[in-house]
């Protein structure tokens, strides 16, 4: 007959072996995955940190937001729905007056300006809506853009209750019936996801630019912000540069370039 | 036994209720799925396996929930299949490109195995038998 104490010790060791099993094939299958990740693709887009930079005065003078709009929302395959409480944006006009504070206004030297300003999702350094998310569906990229992963988004719509930006949408009803044509190769969402912006990152795998940049006309730039060479960064100190809502300190990486000897609106 | 009679009627009673579905199903049991794991595609240049049949017939939903994650979350694009080719990680560009036909490729075992799946409910925009 085996005593207690002996069947303590034979299980304990059983135990001990199965978990060291279970360890040394978990170190296999990690060093598979790390030998896969050093394939790097040369004609991808890569920077610190993305960001965008829409130089204001150029805006206002040559681009078109319904353009802009159409050719954002047909390549990611976004619905087109007639209630305005359910509508899904990516991309959006703002009033100037509406994106600045009057201080800021007054800052850059142009307390009133006629122009409505593309919002989109700012890619924040610090973006409350990762902070927020339970299930990390929405989380920060190495090279700062905030992307959305929806096979783990559970809908609960904390990110667009802390988003400041409003740059979020929730899928309140199923899409795929609001979509006028749907492009092929770009997946749709489903009903109880949120989505938002992602700055085209299926483009910067393939070295493109995103398409708002694209259709922008030159007046909206794109580029690493961390790369002092880069055209963005050129770009943001040729001029005074604003961010919306810059006081809550999220960093945010869209930024308006109002270049200098405009101050006098 | 204090009240024999009642706790064995209810036993046989339990173990009927318990048994139904094995009883009812006895002999019925359905053909095996006819699937179709060819390749549909005209242009036979594009071509290229990720893994062998039995490979991916054992692990395809492992191998496409890596996939998965690593162009999402780990910002990858191409898999290196174990001959050493890449392939680009995508089920819309790569799988759904070759095997045109869902419902010989996917929905056939599927629904034998009464496994429902959610990819069609977002993938599968490039292929129009794709979406139900």
């Amino acid at each position: 007959m085996i005593s207690r104490r002996d069947f303590l010790h034979t299980s304990l060791a059983i135990g001990c072996t199965g978990l060291g099993c279970v360890a040394l094939s978990g170190c296999s299958t990690l060093s598979a995955s790390i030998q896969t990740g050093q394939e790097k693709d040369n004609t991808a887009m890569s920077a610190g940190r993305f960001g965008l930079v829409v130089d204001v005065e150029k805006y206002k003078k040559s681009a078109s937001f319904s353009l802009i709009a159409s050719v954002c929302h047909k390549a990611h395959n976004i619905p087109r729905i007639p209630d305005d409480k359910q509508a899904i944006q990516w991309i959006r006009e703002a009033d100037y007056k509406a994106c600045f504070s009057e201080a800021e206004r007054q800052h850059v030297g142009i307390p009133s300006l006629d122009v409505k300003l593309p919002v989109m999702c700012n890619h924040c350094e610090t973006p409350a809506c990762v902070t927020v998310c339970p299930t990390q569906a929405t989380f920060k990229r190495p090279d700062g853009i905030v992307e959305m992963d929806y096979h783990r988004c559970i809908g609960c719509r904390f990110c667009m209750a802390a988003c400041p930006y409003d740059a979020r949408s929730f899928n309140f009803v199923d899409p795929k019936p609001y979509i006028d044509q749907v492009t092929p190769n770009y997946p749709t969402r489903t009903d109880g996801v949120v989505e938002k912006c992602n700055f085209c990152v299926e483009r910067l795998t393939q070295g493109l630019e995103p398409l708002c940049v694209e259709a922008s006309g030159g007046s909206i730039l794109f580029g690493d912000l961390d790369d002092p060479t880069s055209e963005v960064s050129q770009a943001i100190v040729s001029g005074t540069v604003l961010t919306r809502s810059e006081e809550l300190g999220v960093e945010p990486g869209v930024k308006y370039l109002f270049r200098e000897g405009h101050n006098n609106d | 036994m204090y009240k024999s009679g009642r706790v064995l009627a209810f036993i046989a009673v339990f173990l009927l209720l318990v048994s139904f579905p094995f009883l009812a199903a006895f002999g019925n049991a359905g053909s095996d799925p006819v699937y179709d794991l060819s390749v549909q595609t005209s242009d036979a240049t594009k071509v290229k396996c990720v893994e062998s049949t039995d490979y991916m017939k054992s692990s395809h939903m492992k191998l496409l929930q890596q996939w998965r994650d690593d162009v999402v979350r780990n910002g990858q694009n191409d898999f290196i299949s174990s001959n050493g080719q890449a392939i680009p990680m995508s089920l819309d560009d790569t799988c759904l490109n070759c095997h045109t036909d869902k419902e010989a490729f996917c929905d056939s075992c599927h629904s034998y195995s009464g496994v429902t799946m959610d990819c069609w409910d977002c993938h599968g925009t490039n292929s129009p038998d794709a979406k139900k």
